[in-house]
Protein backbone atom coordinates (compact mmCIF):
# COMPACT_ATOMS: atom_id res chain seq x y z
CA UNK A 1 0.00 0.00 0.00
CA UNK A 2 2.81 2.36 1.04
CA UNK A 3 4.78 1.41 -2.05
CA UNK A 4 1.79 2.24 -4.27
CA UNK A 5 1.31 5.68 -2.72
CA UNK A 6 5.05 6.36 -3.03
CA UNK A 7 4.91 5.47 -6.75
CA UNK A 8 1.87 7.70 -7.15
CA UNK A 9 3.69 10.58 -5.44
CA UNK A 10 6.76 10.04 -7.66
CA UNK A 11 4.51 10.11 -10.74
CA UNK A 12 2.88 13.35 -9.62
CA UNK A 13 6.30 14.89 -8.95
CA UNK A 14 7.47 13.90 -12.44
CA UNK A 15 4.33 15.46 -13.97
CA UNK A 16 4.92 18.66 -12.00
CA UNK A 17 8.54 18.75 -13.14
CA UNK A 18 7.43 18.34 -16.78
CA UNK A 19 4.93 21.19 -16.44
CA UNK A 20 7.56 23.40 -14.82
CA UNK A 21 10.10 22.76 -17.55
CA UNK A 22 7.55 23.51 -20.30
CA UNK A 23 6.71 26.71 -18.41
CA UNK A 24 10.41 27.53 -18.41
CA UNK A 25 10.37 27.22 -22.19
CA UNK A 26 7.52 29.72 -22.45
CA UNK A 27 9.30 32.06 -20.03
CA UNK A 28 12.33 31.92 -22.33
CA UNK A 29 10.14 32.90 -25.29
CA UNK A 30 8.89 35.84 -23.23
CA UNK A 31 12.48 36.82 -22.34
CA UNK A 32 13.40 36.68 -26.03
CA UNK A 33 10.61 39.13 -26.81
CA UNK A 34 11.84 41.54 -24.14
CA UNK A 35 15.24 41.36 -25.87
CA UNK A 36 17.45 41.68 -22.79
CA UNK A 37 21.00 42.79 -23.37
CA UNK A 38 22.29 40.08 -21.02
CA UNK A 39 20.58 37.36 -23.07
CA UNK A 40 22.10 38.68 -26.27
CA UNK A 41 25.54 38.79 -24.63
CA UNK A 42 25.19 35.18 -23.44
CA UNK A 43 24.02 34.16 -26.91
CA UNK A 44 26.98 35.86 -28.61
CA UNK A 45 29.50 34.45 -26.13
CA UNK A 46 28.11 30.91 -26.39
CA UNK A 47 28.04 30.91 -30.16
CA UNK A 48 31.55 32.40 -30.17
CA UNK A 49 32.85 29.56 -28.03
CA UNK A 50 31.05 26.83 -29.97
CA UNK A 51 31.61 28.25 -33.44
CA UNK A 52 35.06 26.66 -33.99
CA UNK A 53 33.59 23.23 -33.20
CA UNK A 54 30.73 23.85 -35.58
CA UNK A 55 33.19 25.18 -38.16
CA UNK A 56 35.12 21.91 -37.95
CA UNK A 57 31.90 19.88 -38.31
CA UNK A 58 30.77 21.69 -41.44
CA UNK A 59 34.06 21.03 -43.27
CA UNK A 60 33.27 17.45 -44.42
CA UNK A 61 29.72 18.43 -45.38
CA UNK A 62 31.01 21.37 -47.39
CA UNK A 63 33.41 18.98 -49.11
CA UNK A 64 30.46 16.77 -50.10
CA UNK A 65 28.66 19.82 -51.50
CA UNK A 66 31.79 20.80 -53.46
CA UNK A 67 32.06 17.25 -54.85
CA UNK A 68 28.40 17.24 -55.94
CA UNK A 69 28.90 20.65 -57.56
CA UNK A 70 32.02 19.33 -59.32
CA UNK A 71 30.17 16.33 -60.74
CA UNK A 72 27.29 18.54 -61.85
CA UNK A 73 29.68 20.99 -63.50
CA UNK A 74 31.50 18.22 -65.37
CA UNK A 75 28.19 16.88 -66.63
CA UNK A 76 27.10 20.23 -67.99
CA UNK A 77 30.52 21.35 -69.27
CA UNK A 78 29.55 21.67 -72.93
CA UNK A 79 26.41 23.68 -72.22
CA UNK A 80 28.41 25.77 -69.79
CA UNK A 81 31.02 26.62 -72.45
CA UNK A 82 28.36 27.78 -74.91
CA UNK A 83 26.67 29.82 -72.21
CA UNK A 84 29.95 31.34 -71.05
CA UNK A 85 30.91 32.36 -74.61
CA UNK A 86 27.60 34.16 -75.04
CA UNK A 87 27.96 35.74 -71.62
CA UNK A 88 31.50 36.83 -72.42
CA UNK A 89 30.32 38.61 -75.55
CA UNK A 90 27.57 40.30 -73.59
CA UNK A 91 29.99 41.34 -70.84
CA UNK A 92 32.41 42.81 -73.36
CA UNK A 93 29.60 45.00 -74.66
CA UNK A 94 28.74 45.99 -71.10
CA UNK A 95 32.39 46.74 -70.36
CA UNK A 96 32.55 49.20 -73.25
CA UNK A 97 29.30 50.76 -72.08
CA UNK A 98 30.62 50.94 -68.49
CA UNK A 99 33.80 52.68 -69.59
CA UNK A 100 31.74 55.34 -71.36
CA UNK A 101 29.45 55.72 -68.31
CA UNK A 102 32.41 55.91 -65.93
CA UNK A 103 33.90 58.76 -67.86
CA UNK A 104 30.51 60.50 -67.97
CA UNK A 105 30.03 59.92 -64.25
CA UNK A 106 33.42 61.45 -63.43
CA UNK A 107 32.52 64.54 -65.41
CA UNK A 108 29.10 64.83 -63.77
CA UNK A 109 30.60 64.55 -60.28
CA UNK A 110 32.88 67.49 -60.89
CA UNK A 111 29.85 69.46 -62.10
CA UNK A 112 27.60 68.54 -59.16
CA UNK A 113 30.36 68.54 -56.53
CA UNK A 114 29.07 65.25 -55.14
CA UNK A 115 30.61 64.12 -51.87
CA UNK A 116 32.10 60.65 -52.04
CA UNK A 117 31.21 58.74 -48.84
CA UNK A 118 34.10 57.89 -46.53
CA UNK A 119 36.04 54.92 -47.84
CA UNK A 120 35.63 51.53 -46.34
CA UNK A 121 37.88 48.51 -46.41
CA UNK A 122 36.72 45.03 -47.40
CA UNK A 123 37.39 42.04 -45.17
CA UNK A 124 36.69 38.71 -46.84
CA UNK A 125 35.16 36.03 -44.65
CA UNK A 126 33.84 32.51 -45.12
CA UNK A 127 30.21 31.76 -44.32
CA UNK A 128 30.18 29.09 -41.62
CA UNK A 129 26.46 28.56 -40.97
CA UNK A 130 23.52 29.49 -43.13
CA UNK A 131 19.87 29.54 -42.02
CA UNK A 132 18.64 26.04 -41.36
CA UNK A 133 14.99 26.99 -40.98
CA UNK A 134 12.50 29.58 -42.10
CA UNK A 135 12.20 31.26 -38.73
CA UNK A 136 15.54 33.05 -38.60
CA UNK A 137 17.58 34.26 -41.57
CA UNK A 138 21.04 34.82 -40.14
CA UNK A 139 24.52 33.89 -41.22
CA UNK A 140 27.51 32.98 -39.07
CA UNK A 141 30.76 34.15 -40.63
CA UNK A 142 34.44 33.75 -39.82
CA UNK A 143 36.24 36.84 -38.46
CA UNK A 144 35.06 39.23 -35.81
CA UNK A 145 36.39 42.04 -33.68
CA UNK A 146 39.99 41.00 -34.43
CA UNK A 147 39.44 42.31 -38.01
CA UNK A 148 37.80 45.57 -36.84
CA UNK A 149 34.32 44.27 -37.70
CA UNK A 150 31.63 46.17 -35.80
CA UNK A 151 27.87 46.02 -35.45
CA UNK A 152 26.13 47.68 -38.37
CA UNK A 153 28.89 47.00 -40.91
CA UNK A 154 27.40 46.04 -44.28
CA UNK A 155 28.08 42.59 -45.69
CA UNK A 156 28.23 42.25 -49.46
CA UNK A 157 29.21 39.99 -52.33
CA UNK A 158 30.18 41.05 -55.86
CA UNK A 159 26.44 41.14 -56.68
CA UNK A 160 25.25 43.40 -53.87
CA UNK A 161 24.10 43.62 -50.28
CA UNK A 162 23.77 40.43 -48.22
CA UNK A 163 22.93 41.99 -44.85
CA UNK A 164 24.59 43.68 -41.95
CA UNK A 165 26.46 42.67 -38.83
CA UNK A 166 24.28 42.32 -35.73
CA UNK A 167 26.69 40.70 -33.29
CA UNK A 168 30.44 40.44 -33.16
CA UNK A 169 32.49 37.90 -31.27
CA UNK A 170 36.27 37.73 -31.19
CA UNK A 171 36.64 35.42 -34.17
CA UNK A 172 33.09 35.09 -35.50
CA UNK A 173 30.27 37.46 -36.37
CA UNK A 174 26.55 37.16 -37.03
CA UNK A 175 24.95 38.71 -40.10
CA UNK A 176 21.27 39.59 -40.28
CA UNK A 177 20.35 38.74 -43.88
CA UNK A 178 18.25 41.22 -45.83
CA UNK A 179 15.57 38.53 -46.07
CA UNK A 180 15.11 38.29 -42.26
CA UNK A 181 11.85 39.58 -40.84
CA UNK A 182 13.80 41.99 -38.59
CA UNK A 183 15.66 43.58 -41.53
CA UNK A 184 14.66 47.06 -42.72
CA UNK A 185 16.93 48.60 -45.37
CA UNK A 186 16.40 52.22 -46.50
CA UNK A 187 16.53 52.08 -50.29
CA UNK A 188 16.15 54.18 -53.42
CA UNK A 189 14.75 53.19 -56.79
CA UNK A 190 17.68 53.51 -59.19
CA UNK A 191 15.77 55.14 -62.06
CA UNK A 192 13.28 57.41 -60.29
CA UNK A 193 15.17 57.91 -56.99
CA UNK A 194 12.00 57.44 -54.91
CA UNK A 195 12.91 56.34 -51.37
CA UNK A 196 11.43 53.30 -49.65
CA UNK A 197 12.22 50.44 -47.33
CA UNK A 198 13.26 46.92 -48.30
CA UNK A 199 11.56 44.80 -45.66
CA UNK A 200 12.54 41.19 -45.01
CA UNK A 201 9.77 38.59 -44.74
CA UNK A 202 11.74 35.42 -43.97
CA UNK A 203 11.06 34.45 -47.56
CA UNK A 204 13.00 34.46 -50.81
CA UNK A 205 11.56 37.86 -51.74
CA UNK A 206 11.62 41.18 -49.88
CA UNK A 207 8.78 43.64 -49.57
CA UNK A 208 9.26 47.12 -50.99
CA UNK A 209 7.35 49.27 -48.52
CA UNK A 210 6.87 52.90 -47.50
CA UNK A 211 7.04 54.15 -51.08
CA UNK A 212 5.48 57.56 -51.81
CA UNK A 213 2.11 57.31 -53.56
CA UNK A 214 3.52 58.89 -56.70
CA UNK A 215 6.23 56.27 -57.03
CA UNK A 216 5.70 53.74 -59.79
CA UNK A 217 8.51 51.22 -59.71
CA UNK A 218 9.17 49.52 -63.01
CA UNK A 219 9.49 45.79 -63.29
CA UNK A 220 13.14 44.67 -62.96
CA UNK A 221 14.22 48.13 -61.75
CA UNK A 222 17.34 48.00 -59.58
CA UNK A 223 16.95 49.08 -55.96
CA UNK A 224 19.96 50.49 -54.10
CA UNK A 225 20.69 51.40 -50.49
CA UNK A 226 19.94 55.06 -49.86
CA UNK A 227 22.33 55.56 -46.94
CA UNK A 228 19.56 57.07 -44.80
CA UNK A 229 20.16 56.49 -41.10
CA UNK A 230 23.92 56.44 -41.65
CA UNK A 231 24.15 52.72 -40.98
CA UNK A 232 24.72 51.44 -44.52
CA UNK A 233 26.61 53.31 -47.25
CA UNK A 234 24.52 54.47 -50.22
CA UNK A 235 24.60 52.81 -53.61
CA UNK A 236 24.79 49.11 -52.70
CA UNK A 237 22.48 47.01 -54.93
CA UNK A 238 19.77 45.32 -52.86
CA UNK A 239 17.33 43.78 -55.32
CA UNK A 240 15.23 44.11 -58.44
CA UNK A 241 11.55 45.01 -58.48
CA UNK A 242 9.10 42.26 -59.33
CA UNK A 243 5.79 42.86 -61.06
CA UNK A 244 3.50 44.88 -58.74
CA UNK A 245 0.17 43.37 -57.74
CA UNK A 246 -3.27 44.97 -57.83
CA UNK A 247 -2.99 46.57 -54.40
CA UNK A 248 0.17 48.38 -55.37
CA UNK A 249 2.37 46.13 -53.27
CA UNK A 250 5.78 45.57 -54.66
CA UNK A 251 8.31 42.88 -53.93
CA UNK A 252 12.02 42.63 -54.59
CA UNK A 253 14.15 39.70 -55.61
CA UNK A 254 17.53 40.06 -53.89
CA UNK A 255 20.39 40.54 -56.34
CA UNK A 256 22.47 38.17 -54.24
CA UNK A 257 21.53 34.49 -54.33
CA UNK A 258 21.32 34.12 -50.56
CA UNK A 259 21.16 30.33 -50.66
CA UNK A 260 24.53 30.10 -52.44
CA UNK A 261 26.67 32.25 -50.18
CA UNK A 262 30.06 30.79 -49.37
CA UNK A 263 32.25 33.89 -49.06
CA UNK A 264 31.29 37.47 -48.23
CA UNK A 265 33.01 40.82 -47.84
CA UNK A 266 32.43 42.98 -44.80
CA UNK A 267 32.83 46.70 -45.45
CA UNK A 268 34.62 47.85 -42.32
CA UNK A 269 35.66 51.39 -41.55
CA UNK A 270 39.40 51.99 -41.90
CA UNK A 271 41.51 52.24 -38.76
CA UNK A 272 41.18 55.65 -37.17
CA UNK A 273 37.93 56.46 -39.02
CA UNK A 274 34.94 57.74 -37.04
CA UNK A 275 32.92 55.00 -35.36
CA UNK A 276 29.54 54.03 -36.75
CA UNK A 277 26.56 55.36 -34.79
CA UNK A 278 26.15 52.17 -32.80
CA UNK A 279 23.66 53.71 -30.37
CA UNK A 280 21.48 54.78 -33.26
CA UNK A 281 21.79 51.30 -34.68
CA UNK A 282 20.73 49.82 -31.34
CA UNK A 283 17.56 51.87 -31.43
CA UNK A 284 17.02 50.83 -35.02
CA UNK A 285 17.43 47.12 -34.28
CA UNK A 286 15.71 46.87 -30.90
CA UNK A 287 12.15 45.63 -31.40
CA UNK A 288 10.90 46.85 -28.00
CA UNK A 289 10.10 50.57 -27.76
CA UNK A 290 10.90 52.60 -24.66
CA UNK A 291 8.07 54.52 -23.00
CA UNK A 292 8.20 56.49 -19.75
CA UNK A 293 11.70 55.26 -19.09
CA UNK A 294 10.67 51.59 -19.17
CA UNK A 295 10.52 48.98 -21.88
CA UNK A 296 7.10 47.86 -22.99
CA UNK A 297 6.02 44.96 -25.11
CA UNK A 298 4.94 46.21 -28.49
CA UNK A 299 1.35 45.28 -29.18
CA UNK A 300 0.82 43.77 -25.76
CA UNK A 301 -0.05 46.80 -23.63
CA UNK A 302 -3.61 47.77 -22.93
CA UNK A 303 -2.51 51.17 -21.57
CA UNK A 304 -2.09 52.62 -25.06
CA UNK A 305 -5.42 51.23 -26.22
CA UNK A 306 -7.24 52.72 -23.20
CA UNK A 307 -5.57 56.09 -23.70
CA UNK B 1 32.92 3.47 11.56
CA UNK B 2 29.50 4.19 10.04
CA UNK B 3 29.07 4.77 6.27
CA UNK B 4 27.01 7.96 5.82
CA UNK B 5 28.60 9.97 3.03
CA UNK B 6 27.50 9.23 -0.57
CA UNK B 7 31.18 8.95 -1.45
CA UNK B 8 31.54 6.08 0.99
CA UNK B 9 28.58 4.12 -0.35
CA UNK B 10 29.25 1.42 -2.99
CA UNK B 11 29.18 2.50 -6.66
CA UNK B 12 25.96 1.84 -8.57
CA UNK B 13 27.36 0.03 -11.59
CA UNK B 14 23.88 -0.40 -13.07
CA UNK B 15 23.24 3.37 -13.11
CA UNK B 16 21.93 4.77 -16.40
CA UNK B 17 23.48 8.17 -15.77
CA UNK B 18 26.60 7.63 -17.98
CA UNK B 19 24.34 6.44 -20.82
CA UNK B 20 22.11 9.48 -20.32
CA UNK B 21 25.13 11.79 -20.52
CA UNK B 22 26.35 10.08 -23.70
CA UNK B 23 22.90 10.37 -25.27
CA UNK B 24 22.75 14.05 -24.31
CA UNK B 25 26.10 14.58 -26.05
CA UNK B 26 24.82 12.70 -29.12
CA UNK B 27 21.75 14.96 -29.12
CA UNK B 28 23.91 18.07 -29.02
CA UNK B 29 26.06 16.75 -31.87
CA UNK B 30 22.86 16.13 -33.83
CA UNK B 31 21.96 19.81 -33.41
CA UNK B 32 25.34 20.63 -34.95
CA UNK B 33 24.69 18.19 -37.79
CA UNK B 34 21.33 19.85 -38.44
CA UNK B 35 23.06 23.22 -38.74
CA UNK B 36 25.81 21.79 -40.93
CA UNK B 37 23.26 20.41 -43.40
CA UNK B 38 22.08 23.98 -43.94
CA UNK B 39 25.34 24.71 -45.76
CA UNK B 40 23.99 22.60 -48.65
CA UNK B 41 22.15 25.01 -50.90
CA UNK B 42 19.32 22.50 -51.49
CA UNK B 43 18.43 22.67 -47.79
CA UNK B 44 18.68 26.48 -47.53
CA UNK B 45 16.21 27.61 -44.82
CA UNK B 46 14.55 24.20 -44.82
CA UNK B 47 16.95 21.65 -43.45
CA UNK B 48 15.46 18.28 -42.37
CA UNK B 49 14.99 17.91 -38.62
CA UNK B 50 16.90 14.83 -37.42
CA UNK B 51 16.64 16.11 -33.83
CA UNK B 52 12.88 15.54 -33.87
CA UNK B 53 13.36 12.03 -35.25
CA UNK B 54 15.99 11.38 -32.55
CA UNK B 55 13.74 12.65 -29.74
CA UNK B 56 10.79 10.66 -31.07
CA UNK B 57 12.81 7.47 -31.39
CA UNK B 58 14.38 7.83 -27.96
CA UNK B 59 11.17 8.77 -26.17
CA UNK B 60 9.31 5.82 -27.71
CA UNK B 61 12.01 3.21 -27.18
CA UNK B 62 14.16 4.44 -24.30
CA UNK B 63 12.08 7.05 -22.47
CA UNK B 64 14.27 7.10 -19.35
CA UNK B 65 17.46 7.86 -21.24
CA UNK B 66 16.40 11.19 -22.74
CA UNK B 67 14.97 13.54 -20.12
CA UNK B 68 13.18 16.84 -20.69
CA UNK B 69 16.08 18.96 -19.29
CA UNK B 70 18.37 17.41 -21.92
CA UNK B 71 15.84 18.26 -24.63
CA UNK B 72 15.61 21.81 -23.26
CA UNK B 73 19.40 22.00 -23.44
CA UNK B 74 19.39 20.73 -27.06
CA UNK B 75 16.85 23.39 -28.00
CA UNK B 76 18.73 26.18 -26.25
CA UNK B 77 21.97 24.99 -27.83
CA UNK B 78 20.43 25.30 -31.30
CA UNK B 79 18.97 28.70 -30.48
CA UNK B 80 22.32 30.01 -29.27
CA UNK B 81 24.23 28.61 -32.25
CA UNK B 82 21.83 29.64 -34.99
CA UNK B 83 20.43 32.86 -33.53
CA UNK B 84 16.97 31.39 -33.41
CA UNK B 85 14.16 32.89 -31.31
CA UNK B 86 15.08 32.09 -27.73
CA UNK B 87 12.85 29.42 -26.21
CA UNK B 88 10.76 28.64 -29.28
CA UNK B 89 12.84 25.72 -30.55
CA UNK B 90 13.38 24.40 -27.00
CA UNK B 91 9.69 24.54 -26.10
CA UNK B 92 8.77 23.00 -29.47
CA UNK B 93 11.14 20.10 -28.90
CA UNK B 94 9.79 19.54 -25.39
CA UNK B 95 6.25 19.43 -26.77
CA UNK B 96 7.49 16.87 -29.31
CA UNK B 97 8.92 14.81 -26.44
CA UNK B 98 5.69 14.92 -24.45
CA UNK B 99 3.60 14.03 -27.50
CA UNK B 100 5.94 11.17 -28.36
CA UNK B 101 5.37 9.75 -24.91
CA UNK B 102 1.59 9.61 -25.33
CA UNK B 103 0.52 6.01 -25.88
CA UNK B 104 4.17 5.10 -25.55
CA UNK B 105 3.43 1.58 -24.35
CA UNK B 106 1.33 0.82 -27.40
CA UNK B 107 3.76 2.54 -29.79
CA UNK B 108 6.54 0.14 -28.87
CA UNK B 109 4.66 -2.72 -30.49
CA UNK B 110 2.92 -1.07 -33.43
CA UNK B 111 3.72 -1.41 -37.11
CA UNK B 112 6.25 0.89 -38.70
CA UNK B 113 3.65 2.73 -40.81
CA UNK B 114 1.77 3.66 -37.65
CA UNK B 115 4.97 4.96 -36.09
CA UNK B 116 5.63 6.96 -39.25
CA UNK B 117 2.11 8.43 -39.18
CA UNK B 118 2.55 9.44 -35.53
CA UNK B 119 5.86 11.03 -36.37
CA UNK B 120 4.31 13.03 -39.24
CA UNK B 121 1.64 14.29 -36.86
CA UNK B 122 4.28 15.33 -34.32
CA UNK B 123 6.31 17.17 -36.99
CA UNK B 124 3.16 19.02 -38.01
CA UNK B 125 2.46 20.02 -34.39
CA UNK B 126 6.07 21.22 -34.02
CA UNK B 127 5.89 23.31 -37.21
CA UNK B 128 2.48 24.74 -36.28
CA UNK B 129 3.79 25.66 -32.81
CA UNK B 130 6.80 27.44 -34.29
CA UNK B 131 4.62 29.22 -36.86
CA UNK B 132 2.32 30.36 -34.05
CA UNK B 133 5.20 31.75 -31.99
CA UNK B 134 6.61 33.47 -35.09
CA UNK B 135 3.21 34.98 -35.86
CA UNK B 136 2.82 36.27 -32.30
CA UNK B 137 6.26 37.90 -32.54
CA UNK B 138 6.01 39.46 -35.99
CA UNK B 139 2.33 39.31 -37.10
CA UNK B 140 3.41 37.67 -40.31
CA UNK B 141 4.33 34.21 -41.53
CA UNK B 142 7.62 33.05 -43.05
CA UNK B 143 7.90 31.54 -46.53
CA UNK B 144 5.28 28.76 -46.63
CA UNK B 145 7.12 26.81 -49.32
CA UNK B 146 10.25 26.57 -47.19
CA UNK B 147 8.26 25.61 -44.10
CA UNK B 148 6.34 22.88 -45.93
CA UNK B 149 9.49 21.66 -47.64
CA UNK B 150 11.19 21.35 -44.26
CA UNK B 151 8.24 19.49 -42.75
CA UNK B 152 7.87 17.29 -45.86
CA UNK B 153 11.53 16.37 -46.13
CA UNK B 154 11.63 15.52 -42.41
CA UNK B 155 8.61 13.24 -42.76
CA UNK B 156 9.97 11.72 -45.96
CA UNK B 157 13.35 10.96 -44.40
CA UNK B 158 11.89 9.36 -41.26
CA UNK B 159 12.45 5.77 -42.50
CA UNK B 160 16.10 6.66 -43.12
CA UNK B 161 16.49 8.20 -39.65
CA UNK B 162 14.68 5.22 -38.14
CA UNK B 163 16.88 2.64 -39.83
CA UNK B 164 20.06 4.52 -38.87
CA UNK B 165 18.99 4.89 -35.24
CA UNK B 166 17.75 1.29 -34.98
CA UNK B 167 21.06 0.04 -36.40
CA UNK B 168 23.10 2.17 -33.99
CA UNK B 169 20.89 1.09 -31.11
CA UNK B 170 21.19 -2.61 -32.05
CA UNK B 171 24.96 -2.35 -32.46
CA UNK B 172 25.37 -0.64 -29.09
CA UNK B 173 23.09 -3.22 -27.45
CA UNK B 174 25.24 -6.03 -28.82
CA UNK B 175 28.44 -4.30 -27.74
CA UNK B 176 27.41 -3.32 -24.24
CA UNK B 177 24.34 -5.44 -23.56
CA UNK B 178 21.58 -2.86 -23.11
CA UNK B 179 19.19 -3.46 -20.25
CA UNK B 180 17.75 -0.01 -19.99
CA UNK B 181 14.75 -0.43 -22.24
Amino acid sequence: MQKRSATKRAGQAAKLANILIILLGFILIFIAKVDLFAVRTVQTSTSGVLAPLFDAMTTPLTAVQTMVDGVRTAASLREETIRLRAENERLKRWQRRAEILESENRELRTVLGAVIPPDREAVTARAVATPGNSFSHTLLIRHGAERRIRRGDPVVTADGLVGYIIDVGRGYSWVLLISDVNSRIPVLLSSSSWPGLAIGRNASELELGFLPLQAQPRENELVLTSGHGDVLPPGLPVGRVNRGDVGGHYTLTPVVELQKISYVSILVRPEGAARADVDGFDRFYNPVPEQDGGRMLEGFTTKDIVQ
Amino acid sequence: MSVNSPLDSPADVRSTLPTQILIALAGLLLVFLEGSLATWSIFYASVPLPTIAFIYYMRVNYPHLLSLPVILLMGLFGEMMFFDMLGSRATGLMIVALLSQLNMASQQHVEFTELWANFCLIVLVYIIFRLAVFFVFYFTFPDWRAVFFQAGITMFLFPFFFVVMSSISASLSQLFGSNSR
